[in-house]
């Protein structure tokens, strides 16, 4: 079976009267939990049963004059396209995690202005790896294991004690630094992407001047090289196309490829359907056909723009910033969720339902952009794609 | 300030968001031990930290960590400090700190401040 706990959406999973063999903790944690959750569906303050609660949640929605749709990226690519069309159809919003986080990259990479690449593809060739603000240690624990640089793959038979170099760029020393072969510590990382193109094009750098020959030089002596970036990095960047330099440079002097590393399982999943169907990935309004940054559920919230919320696989009253998350409440709130979180604890109506991977088959696109079918392991509950459908029928 | 993510407390979220070892692990303060004297602190101390972003407060208790950034402090990602990050910046923020003993922040005084429609 297939986990769902991280993007690595790891296949290689096996329940085995109660035990889980092969996942991270992580993913044992998930799978446990999914089994042993008694999660009751609640409407108005009162435990119902869960179609009672559809129902509570469809005359909502049908009440509401300013809906939005947020979430998503937990639940198979069915469960999301319903969603789409159910925004559609209340001429909604619709958001997900990747309007904070990843959303940037991956539009860059759907629209084929950053190369990437594949995770299998980097576990055969990948000969140079650069993690750049991502702990894949604490945030993908398998990632390093299965597909960069403990491998043993097709061309790269002598695995990370010869074949393979590791290079991490952060703010401090994480857990994956220490596994790396070369740790830089950056401050500003504009400041080094810039030092990076300088001493690509032959220029004498401003800053990290050693830090930025040593890699290059490495990158110049490598076959296949992948940079993975994460939220630090992100979060560092105050323009895309800085970053799209870098890479163009890189590309120049051997095979170099992107690839975000996104959190959620199925981030990737949800931007794809929308780009496929509105060709935008996030923060889209169908009530005025845009995608602009003031329809991000963040920014909706904060101008108090919308009475009712469907919620799906998501806890943003945890994740976002508590000025914003502090919103949430005043809206009618339906959550569609495995569990119970803080979101659940201020939500009108709780629909509880199965986690992927788990008791809801179907399929997810990985954030390389390999699409990962899984069966359902367990049909004991109601899915996501079963309520969502209930909801996009009765509106 | 930097933002950040544990395996442990990823594992204890999926398991019991409720936990003591949840609450321990997003209510601690990472920072390195020469800051750590810079501060006048110790293992376990109790500081309150306020974010200059949005001027919210937190209690937190201080643990000594390589893994913070030199001159920097270092929280995992939780309920907890999202009450300290601006949207502009989830990851990174400017906070002062002072040592004020008594207990950690817990969830459930954030919980307290959501205000029902
Ligand atoms: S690395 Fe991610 S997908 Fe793989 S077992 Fe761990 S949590 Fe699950």
């Amino acid at each position: 079976m297939i986990c769902t706990g991280c993007a690595c959406l790891c296949d290689d999973i096996e329940l085995e009267n109660g035990k889980v063999h092969n996942a991270c903790i992580k993913g044992v944690a998930l799978i446990k939990k999914a089994q042993n959750t008694h999660f009751t569906p609640v409407a108005d303050g009162r435990k119902v049963d869960g179609e009672k609660a559809i129902d509570e949640a469809i005359t909502k929605i049908q009440n509401s004059e300013n809906f939005a749709i947020y979430g998503l990226d937990t639940v198979p690519l069915r469960a999301q396209q319903i969603a789409i069309d159910i925004a559609k159809k209340t001429e909604g919003y619709i958001d997900d995690a990747s309007s904070l986080c990843m959303g940037v990259f991956v539009e860059e990479i759907l629209l084929e202005r950053i190369k990437s690449t594949t995770l299998e593809e980097v576990r055969d060739r990948a000969d140079f790896t650069l993690y750049w603000g991502a702990d894949p240690f604490n945030s993908h624990p398998r990632h390093i294991s299965r597909f960069t640089y403990y491998p043993r793959g097709q061309f790269r038979q002598k695995g990370w004690e010869e074949d393979r170099y590791l290079a991490v760029v952060d703010i401090r020393e994480s857990y994956t630094s220490k596994l790396a072969k070369k740790i830089i510590m950056v401050e500003n990382d504009e400041e080094f992407i810039q030092s990076l193109i300088d001493v690509a094009n032959g220029n004498t750098p401003s800053a990290y001047l050693r830090d930025a020959v040593e890699l290059i030089t490495r990158i110049k002596k490598s076959e296949f090289g992948v940079m993975f970036g994460g939220l630090g990095l992100r979060y560092g960047l105050s323009d895309i196309g800085l970053l799209k330099n870098l890479l163009d440079e890189l590309n120049n002097l051997t095979e170099f490829y992107f690839i975000p590393m996104g959190c959620h399982p199925n981030m990737r999943g949800f931007n794809e359907l929308l780009f496929a169907s509105v060709g935008e990935l996030n923060s889209y309004s169908f009530r005025d056909g845009i995608r602009d940054s003031t329809f991000s559920f963040s920014s909706l919230l904060t101008k108090e723009q919308i009475d009712t919320i469907l919620i799906v696989g998501a806890d943003p009253v945890a994740s976002l910033p508590f000025e914003i998350a502090s919103k949430i409440a005043k809206a009618n709130v339906i959550l569609l969720d495995p569990c119970p979180s803080y979101t659940s604890k201020i939500a009108d109506v709780v629909i509880p339902t199965s986690v992927s991977g788990i008791g809801a088959g179907g399929e997810m696109i990985r954030i390389d952009g390999k699409k990962i079918k899984f069966e359902a392991h367990s049909l004991e509950e109601i899915t996501d794609e079963y309520v969502l459908k209930r909801i996009e029928e009765a509106i | 300030m930097i933002v950040t993510r544990d395996v442990f407390h990823s594992e204890v979220r999926e398991t019991d968001k409720e936990s003591d070892s949840y609450i321990e692990l997003s209510a601690t303060l990472y920072m390195r031990e020469e800051d750590m004297k810079k501060f006048d602190l110790g293992d376990g101390d109790v500081v309150e930290i306020t974010s200059t972003a949005n001027n919210n407060s937190l209690r937190v208790s201080v643990k000594n960590s390589n893994e913070a950034p030199p001159g920097k402090a270092m929280m995992v990602n939780s309920i907890l400090v999202n009450q300290l990050v601006s949207i502009e910046n989830l990851k990174r923020f400017k906070a002062k700190i002072k040592k004020v003993g008594g207990n950690v922040t817990r969830p459930e005084d954030i919980m307290a401040k959501f205000e029902r429609k």
